[in-house]
């Protein structure tokens, strides 16, 4: 692979092998459904080049209970 | 580039996007509206590859910086940060159909970075997140709308 040095070596940033996603999604039963606690890692960035890479804890998402749908 | 403290990184994104043999077709289009995502301080592009998977499914990676005419992309690649090692091109190259290419996109959501530090200051954590698909959305629509002809 012509990669440059710097990627050589380094601990990887994607887990594991990713599987194509569907183009068309399957069907899906309106209503709420329960979503996995995951763990909070992620790799985040310090620019340029053959630079390190540092853990820290990422993002939150944030939702908006809504009472009734509201279209889009 | 400036240096990005931890506490005000936004959160980072990627995509595998394939082209199958044949059926690609690169007018530039691409790279204008990805180079408008940026300088609109939408997006930071963090890092870019191009895949190839030959027919026996051996794979090659090539860095944007040896694509060659570069044009509207030339700004970005001299941004990137290089986040993917050559461990991560297997992983994403698994998706990928023999004979296509692909290219893959890592990018910081500037947009979403303020909110984000606020979450954090705030003691929030994240547990969750992910994509809805428009056809779960869709599918969704279309079921609520046949409930109310059904009320009708």
């Amino acid at each position: 692979m012509a990669l440059r040095p710097a990627r050589v070596g380094r601990v990887g940033v994607i887990g594991a092998p990713v599987a194509k996603t569907a183009v068309v999604a399957a069907a899906v039963t309106p209503g709420p459904a329960p979503v996995a606690k995951t763990a909070v890692v992620a790799a985040a960035v310090t620019p340029g080049r053959g630079a390190p890479v540092a853990k820290t804890a990422v993002v939150a998402a944030a939702v908006t209970p809504r009472v009734g749908r509201r279209r889009i | 580039m400036t240096e990005v403290s931890l506490d005000e990184l936004g959160p980072v994104d990627y995509v595998v996007v394939e082209f199958p043999a044949g059926a690609s077709s690169f007018t530039g289009e691409m790279a204008a509206e990805l180079r408008a995502l940026v300088d609109s301080g939408t997006i930071r592009v963090i890092d870019v590859l191009i895949l190839t998977k030959d027919a026996d499914g051996s794979v090659e990676a090539t860095e944007l910086s040896d694509v060659g005419e570069l044009g509207e992309l030339q700004a970005i690649e001299a941004e990137l940060a290089e986040l993917l090692a050559a461990d991560d091109v297997d992983h994403l190259a698994a998706a990928m159909d023999p004979g296509s290419t692909a290219g893959v996109l890592i990018w910081e959501n500037l947009w979403a970075a303020p909110f984000a530090s606020a979450v954090r200051r705030s003691g929030g954590q994240l547990i969750a997140n992910g994509r809805i698909p428009l056809q779960a959305i869709i599918a969704s629509i279309e079921a609520d709308e046949a409930t109310a002809r059904v009320g009708d």
